[in-house]
This record gives structure tokens, C-alpha cells and sequence, in this order.
């Protein structure tokens, strides 16, 4: 009986240290997550791929001016989704203005939310069409945002990803001379 | 069912109940975030209904322990329709966000969480079944106490692993 009582012991405590274990591997997996996977903007294996036209959309903007955003176009279109609740969205404006300005592109920021929360977002943004249209975010399947879409004159997707920070905006710029599709796929290429 | 069965459950089901409500409470702000992305309830409500399932979790967790156990099974299972329904309408939205399950775990929506809920489910099931009378020791009292850890620490894993998951489709490619 004594056996039994510490055998019992001794594996429910095995079986403890084992979990705790388990689970600290867990996590470690997701820091490492973490930390590899946003190499260049992340791009999040939904919607539309890169390579494919784009989705037409004929949208009025929050000014009630006409907005066509896919097929041909004169300059490449960067579509920025965006969101006033989130504060990564508003660091990320002026870089993408700036960008849009240096490389010629037209900028489009495109929200869902009350229309009053997207205009203060978009105050003092000249020359830059503001879109409060959800069914655009959901053909592109974006979950996550400040999330990026840059569409060529041909209207076709070139390069698209979440985008936190100036690296990752330059690294859609980056993929689109390259004709790659992302730096993850570049690396493959080049092996 | 063996004592030693019964308690087991109720404690697993109550640690993981009130981990869930607790972790919640701690990462409000992401909850209520969760909430809004269902898409389920008009905006007014969602701060409303991010305060009152944290707090409708831990009241589960502790009827779960109490003597009225039945009710507290009652609710947890009520619990897991409510979340599995609002899990399958996100899905049909095209999901891609987190379930919010757990505060501060980035879990996407996935069929998985359903099957997860399934087994939740039929775990809580098998605690309405009344303990049978028995002399318990001390090592019954470890057992429990070990068992309903494990239960909790399963379940984190599961949804840890759960979370990478999503993380390992954006890698992989």
C-alpha cells in the first residue's frame, strides 16, 4: 500500500512539473513568433493574393467626391486601412503621406467606423481620398490593421501587408520594384 | 461517479472559468476590442456586455465550487453555447481576428475553438453526476488538487498552442 501512496505522489508530481513545462515551451514558441515573423511588412495569407487585379470598388469618399479604387489608373495606389481607436494608425499616417509623396503614389485611407471618428482622424490630410467603406477592408480580408495594399497603374496587387512601422511601409515599396511579392518570398528566391 | 472524478472536474472547470474571467478583467480594453469585432452587438452594449462576461465567469467559477454546483455547470455550459455561437457568426464574417477567450492571448478564430468548447462541454456534463459516497484520505486530496491543475494547465496550453498556430500559417507559407 505504501508503494502505491508514493508511487502516486511521485508521478502526480512528474505530471505537474510536466505541464508546467508544456506550457513554458508554449510560449517560448510564441516569443519566438514574436520576434520572427514581421520580417518586411507581415502578410497575412487572406484575400486577394499578390500578382491578382485587384477588387474594383466606385465609392463616394467622406466628402462625397467619387473614388475609384482597381483598374487602370494613371499612378500606383496605396490603399492604407486604418482606424481612429488605434494609436499605431495615427503614427503611421504622416510616414505614409510622406511616402506617397516621394514615390509618386495616390494615398487612399480607408476606415470603418463612425464617419465623424474617420474625418478627425484624416484632419489636415490634403490631397488624400478618406473612405469610410467596410466592404473594401472585407475583400481584402484585413484583420489586422494599420494594413497596407499597394496597387499598380495596371491595377494589379503588387505588394500588401500589416504595416507598424517606416521599414514596413518602405518594405511594400521595396517588394513592388523588386517584383516580389515580400522579403520572405525574396529570400526563398534567392535562396 | 468516484469522488475523487467529481471534484477533479469541479475544480478544472472552475480554475479554467475563472482564469478565463480573471485574464479577461485584467485586458479589459482588449476584451471589449474582441467584442467589438464580432460585430454582434450594437457599439453602446459592447462595453457593457466586455465587463459583464468576465465577471458572469467568475461568478460560474465559484458556484462550480459551492455546494449549488449544478447551477454554476448550468451556466458554464450556457457560457460555451453563447461563445461557440458567436464563434461560428465571426467565422462567417470571414474571422480573422481573435476569439478573445483569453485576455491577453492573441488566439484567431478557428473551427478548433469549437471542438475545444465541445470537450469543455462534455467535461462539465459529467459533473452533474453527483459524487458516490466514500472514506477519502489525503492522497485523494492530491489527487484532486494535482488533477484540477492539470486540467487548468491543458487547457492554457491548448490555447497557447492554439495561438501559435495562427502564427506558424503566417511563417510557414
Amino acid at each position: 500500500m505504501t508503494a502505491l501512496y508514493v508511487s502516486t505522489v511521485l508521478l502526480w508530481l512528474a505530471v505537474g512539473v510536466l505541464a508546467l513545462l508544456v506550457l513554458a515551451l508554449a510560449r517560448q514558441v510564441g516569443v519566438l513568433h514574436e520576434r520572427v515573423a514581421p520580417l518586411g511588412a507581415l502578410m497575412l495569407d487572406q484575400g486577394p493574393k499578390v500578382g491578382e487585379r485587384a477588387p474594383l470598388f466606385e465609392v463616394r469618399d467622406l466628402f462625397g467626391r467619387p473614388a475609384r479604387l482597381g483598374g487602370l489608373r494613371e499612378r500606383p495606389l496605396l490603399l492604407l486601412f486604418v482606424s481612429s481607436t488605434c494609436p499605431v494608425c495615427k503614427k503611421i499616417l504622416p510616414i505614409a503621406l510622406r511616402l506617397a509623396r516621394e514615390e509618386n503614389l495616390d494615398l487612399a485611407l480607408i476606415g470603418d467606423e463612425r464617419e465623424q471618428d474617420l474625418r478627425w482622424l484624416a484632419q489636415g490630410l490634403a490631397g488624400v481620398q478618406v473612405l469610410n467603406a467596410p466592404e473594401v477592408g472585407q475583400a481584402y480580408k484585413v484583420g489586422k490593421i494599420p494594413y497596407a495594399v499597394l496597387i499598380d497603374p495596371e491595377g494589379v496587387i503588387r505588394a500588401k501587408g500589416l504595416v507598424n512601422n517606416r521599414e514596413h511601409l518602405e518594405s511594400l515599396m521595396e517588394a513592388y520594384r523588386l517584383g516580389m511579392a515580400s522579403i520572405q518570398d525574396y529570400l526563398r528566391k534567392e535562396g | 461517479m468516484d469522488p475523487v472524478f467529481h471534484w477533479t472536474l469541479r475544480l478544472g472547470l472552475a480554475l479554467v472559468l475563472g482564469t478565463s474571467g480573471l485574464s479577461k478583467l485584467r485586458d479589459l480594453e482588449g476584451f471589449r476590442r474582441s467584442v467589438a469585432n464580432y460585430r454582434i452587438l450594437p457599439p453602446s452594449l459592447e462595453g457593457g456586455a466586455a465587463l459583464l462576461v468576465p465577471l458572469l465567469e467568475l461568478g460560474g467559477a465559484v458556484l462550480i465550487l459551492s455546494p449549488a454546483y449544478p447551477l454554476g455547470v448550468t451556466l458554464f455550459l450556457l457560457l460555451l453555447v453563447l461563445f461557440s455561437g458567436a464563434i461560428l457568426w465571426g467565422l462567417q464574417q470571414g474571422g480573422g481576428f481573435s476569439c478573445g477567450c483569453l485576455g491577453g492571448v492573441e488566439e484567431p478564430l478557428s473551427p478548433w475553438l469549437l471542438l475545444r468548447n465541445a470537450v469543455l462541454a462534455v467535461l462539465a456534463a459529467l459533473a452533474y453526476l453527483g459524487p458516490e459516497p466514500r472514506s477519502l484520505g489525503l492522497l485523494d486530496a492530491l489527487s484532486v488538487l494535482m488533477g484540477g491543475l492539470f486540467f487548468l494547465l491543458a487547457y492554457l496550453t491548448a490555447s497557447l498552442f492554439l495561438a501559435n498556430w495562427g502564427r506558424m500559417g503566417e511563417v510557414r507559407r
